[in-house]
């Protein structure tokens, strides 16, 4: 298993605090653009994150070279293709993404995908967090996932959820 | 970003409240413009991301802002992104499959 994560769901790991703890659950990979979208812009940009999550993934997360392409006609951005285009490289591939036009994409091409909110629930099923430190990460994750995600992960982190 | 010329008709009232705006940024009527110009089209190309048009990572290209930007932006107009409610039945469910691996 190999998670492939985008711009945003590594952006809002981070905002959750669980970025670090994700990357040492399971491998990661993200394309070259990807990374230039969330550090190289991040840090030219001045945002502080940027800095932060460099330092996270740096030997921990494989960076793959990638063409740089545009396809307005998909919707997506150079990030997501370049996701796209290492989903038909890799062995048991999921994508980590929260963005509507990606997962329907992804969907229509039968790729697995986890949200985010479901990346923490993971993580707590599995042990790797505990409930309370899950819960702690879910209210940091909040701001910037739906209500409806909010709602369904406080849910799956109940017990017996 | 490149940018081009594009001859624009204004109604005067816009153009005296753009002068207007100007006055009070200490700038030039052309610059308030193209700022509310700018507002206008972020406001539009989060709408489009919300409904699944068009990407976070195509939005920060179109807009020449990053990925940060955007979900700042997001936030601060109350405008929920994130999976359809669809997407997210898919991701619980891989979710609940992958809790032994």
């Amino acid at each position: 298993m190999l998670f492939l994560l985008d711009a945003d769901a590594t952006i809002k790991l981070h905002r959750s605090g669980i970025l670090a703890t994700v990357v040492g659950a399971c491998p990661c990979t993200m394309p070259q653009a990807v990374y230039d979208e969330v550090v190289t812009r991040g840090k030219a940009w001045l945002h502080q994150d940027a800095e932060a999550i460099e330092a996270i993934i740096r030997g921990a997360v494989t960076v793959v070279p990638t063409q740089e392409r545009e396809q307005p006609e998909t919707g997506l951005g150079a990030g997501e293709l370049g996701i796209l285009d290492l989903l038909a490289q890799e062995t048991d591939p999921i994508v980590i993404s929260d963005d509507r036009r990606f997962l329907s994409l992804l969907s229509l091409q039968g790729f697995p995908f986890l949200t985010p909110a479901d990346v923490l629930v993971w993580l707590a099923k599995r042990g790797v967090l505990r409930r309370t430190e899950a819960r702690e990460a879910l209210e940091l994750l909040r701001p910037l996932i739906r209500v409806a995600a909010y709602h369904d992960a406080r849910h799956d982190l109940e017990p017996g959820g | 970003m490149k940018s081009k010329v594009v001859p624009l008709r204004i109604p005067e009232k816009l153009d005296e409240l753009a002068a207007l705006s100007a006055q009070e940024q200490h700038t030039d009527k052309a610059t308030a413009l193209r700022q509310w110009l700018h507002r206008g089209a972020a406001q539009y190309v989060l709408k489009l991301v919300a409904e699944g048009r068009i990407s976070m990572g195509r939005a920060a290209e179109l807009l020449d802002l990053t990925v940060y930007d955007l979900q700042q932006q997001a936030e601060a107009q109350g405008i929920e992104l994130g999976a359809t409610d669809a997407q997210r039945r898919q991701s619980r469910a891989l979710a609940a499959t992958l809790k032994a691996r």
